[in-house]
């Protein structure tokens, strides 16, 4: 290719850039039919399919047993159901957000440290975030029961099993929605709270009136995520309880539907496709949905 | 705009006590102590003397002479969580851990990033054919919910032999994630398009184009994009667990924590633990804390855009 310039020319196939802009915007494109579109279109053949180990050579024609086999077993929507519970996380997580990002957003002195030091929790592998708390939860020597001077087994125990497993995970990742919150807080028109003050409304009043409506785009951009994330909660529950060879903790409540999965596939991947699919279907739905709410809920500028 | 509302703020300053300034920081130093809490008594716990452990049974917070770097030492030295290499050789796990993150991870978030910026340029600044096609796919990939496909595109990668290596793991992120695309192609937008005339007119080609004027420019939007992708790898836990059960010679650092930890889950192992632990948390802390603000500039922008 030449690199001489038509200076006038401004239509037509040799146009600066024409056919290097489609190579270019290709390679993504090609990356993801590849590694993401041909692996889930072979995932969505399994998942209708029986077959021998991971041989694709065995693969035979199953219709949709894998899918009946999923929604009929109590496992599934066990599974399910434990990943709904540890959504709550992301909400406890958001909540929290909202509160700390508007007392950084009040730019006391010192307040870049805190929005510095609230981040760090969210950049620490779930493997890492697992083991400091089972430390801190040990039954034997942890320091939750020796200084609330409890005896919970909180490994073992059922009822505070998820819960200690939620207040891990809101440790994580709140920091995440602190920093988006924050982004949309900086945004805030200030002469808005300037006349509520002229006004008389008080500090509560203005939070309600003024900055939430502002922020509850991005606070339902950010629920939306975390439903997403939720349901897809692995890392911590799979350290915490081990799997399919140890158990699911205490009454299974340990057993995310991603943990099940995972573990199904080691031996029966079509029943494991077709459970990842119908958890797609689920993440695509919620989002849609949500999508549909916010329009007609969410204040929009 | 800023300096009239200072102009009104002013005047407030010099009645009332600040009840509000008060409540924030007992909110924001609750919420600090929070966070740090688990962290502090990792610290604590990796500072014990297994002969203070022992002799304590509960967590006790160690003295100054009941305190030590042993465990750290060990975490390193311990001969029992060493790695047969396929060479011979053994390596200490935390060690191979690291080494093998770094491989995986660093080339992959550097050629990715300069793949996903070259698609942005070309999105941005570049006319070609099938371009809004492109671009809608593009954005459509970013909504489908994929990661819930990870765990059985294990068929594929077994497939194509991929398993048991680090391909998995590496190649699919040469090729640039869609976020990153659309990021940085939002970013690029706002270089005007007078400096790619300009460039053209002194004879660049577009790639030449793209090294040295789009790079260059889009360094802050790069790096930001660049940190994301580099935690994601270091963190990165399924995807060895999926593809590298077998092979601890290549498994990295999150699932070489795995395994370690695993071996000391005794109670008098506590310190090594919590030292491996923190040891594996520290270099992505200490490279946050050089490029908070990109950090969260990154994700900030990321986030409002999309």
């Amino acid at each position: 290719m030449s690199n001489t310039v038509p200076h006038t020319v401004k239509k037509g196939l040799f146009r600066h850039g024409r056919w290097q802009g489609f190579v270019y915007a290709l390679l993504p494109l090609l990356g993801f039919v590849l590694f993401s579109l041909v692996p889930a279109i072979l995932s969505l053949i399994t998942s209708f399919s029986d077959i021998v180990g991971y041989d694709y050579q065995t693969m035979q024609w199953a219709g949709f047993t894998h899918y009946v086999a999923a929604l009929s077993s109590k496992d599934f929507w066990h599974s399910l159901g434990v990943s709904f519970y540890a959504t709550l996380s992301q909400i406890i997580s958001l909540i929290t957000a909202i509160i700390i990002a508007v007392a950084v957003n009040r730019n006391v002195k010192g307040s870049r440290f805190f929005a510095t030091l609230f981040f760090i929790p969210y950049i620490c592998s779930s493997v890492a975030v697992a083991f400091m708390w089972q430390k801190i939860f040990n039954p034997e020597y942890g320091i939750i029961n020796s200084l609330f001077h409890l005896d919970i087994n909180w490994f073992m125990n059922t009822p505070t099993f998820m819960p200690m497993l939620i207040l891990i995970m809101s440790w994580q990742q709140a920091g995440y929605g602190i920093v988006i919150l924050g982004a949309a807080l900086v945004s805030v028109d200030r002469t808005l709270y300037e006349a509520a003050r002229v006004d008389g409304a008080s500090g509560i009043r203005q939070f309600f009136s003024i900055t939430l409506p502002i922020i509850s785009p991005t606070i339902y951009f950010l629920l939306t995520l975390g439903i997403v994330g939720g349901l897809q909660t692995f890392d911590i529950a799979m350290i915490f309880v081990g799997g399919a060879w140890s158990g699911y903790g205490p009454g299974n409540m340990g057993q995310t539907l991603m943990l099940y999965i995972y573990d199904k596939s080691m031996l029966e991947i079509p029943l494991a496709s077709a459970m990842s699919w119908l958890l797609f279907l689920i993440l695509f739905g919620i989002q849609r949905l949500n999508e549909f709410v916010s329009k007609r809920w969410v204040h929009a500028e | 705009m800023r300096s009239n509302v200072v102009g009104v703020k002013a005047p407030r300053k010099k009645f009332a006590f600040p009840w509000a300034h008060c409540i924030t920081y007992i909110v924001l130093i609750a919420y600090a102590c929070f966070l740090m809490f688990p962290f502090a008594t990792l610290l604590l716990t990796s500072l014990s003397s297994e002969a203070f452990i022992i002799q304590q049974l509960k967590f006790r917070i160690p003295g100054l002479g009941d305190m030590t770097f042993g465990n750290y030492v060990d975490v390193f030295t311990n001969d029992f969580v060493e790695v047969l290499l396929e060479n011979g050789n053994s390596m200490n796990m935390l060690l191979l851990g690291f080494v093998n993150t770094i491989w995986q991870v660093i080339p992959t978030t550097a050629i990715g990033l300069f793949v996903a910026g070259l698609a942005a340029y070309a999105y941005a600044k570049l006319d070609f054919p099938f371009k809004k096609l492109m671009y809608t796919l593009q954005l459509a990939i970013i909504v489908l919910p994929l990661n819930t496909l990870t765990i059985p595109s294990y068929m594929f990668f077994n497939m194509i032999n991929w398993t048991n290596t680090a391909l998995p793991l590496v190649v699919p992120g040469v090729f640039g994630g869609a976020v990153t695309v659309f990021y940085l192609s939002q970013y690029m937008r706002g270089i005007p398009t007078e400096v790619v005339d300009a460039a053209r007119i002194d004879g660049l080609n577009t790639f030449r184009t793209y090294l040295r004027i789009i790079l260059p420019l889009a360094v802050p939007a790069i790096v930001a994009q660049a940190i994301l992708c580099f935690v994601s790898g270091y963190n990165n836990f399924l995807g060895a667990l999926l593809y590298l059960p077998g092979r601890s010679d290549l498994q990295p650092l999150q699932l070489q924590l795995y395994t370690l930890v695993g071996y000391w889950t005794g109670f008098n192992d506590s310190g090594r633990m919590a030292a491996a632990t923190l040891v594996s948390m520290l270099p992505l802390i200490i490279v946050y804390i050089i490029f908070r603000r990109q950090f969260r500039a990154g994700i900030a922008d990321g986030a409002v855009k999309s």
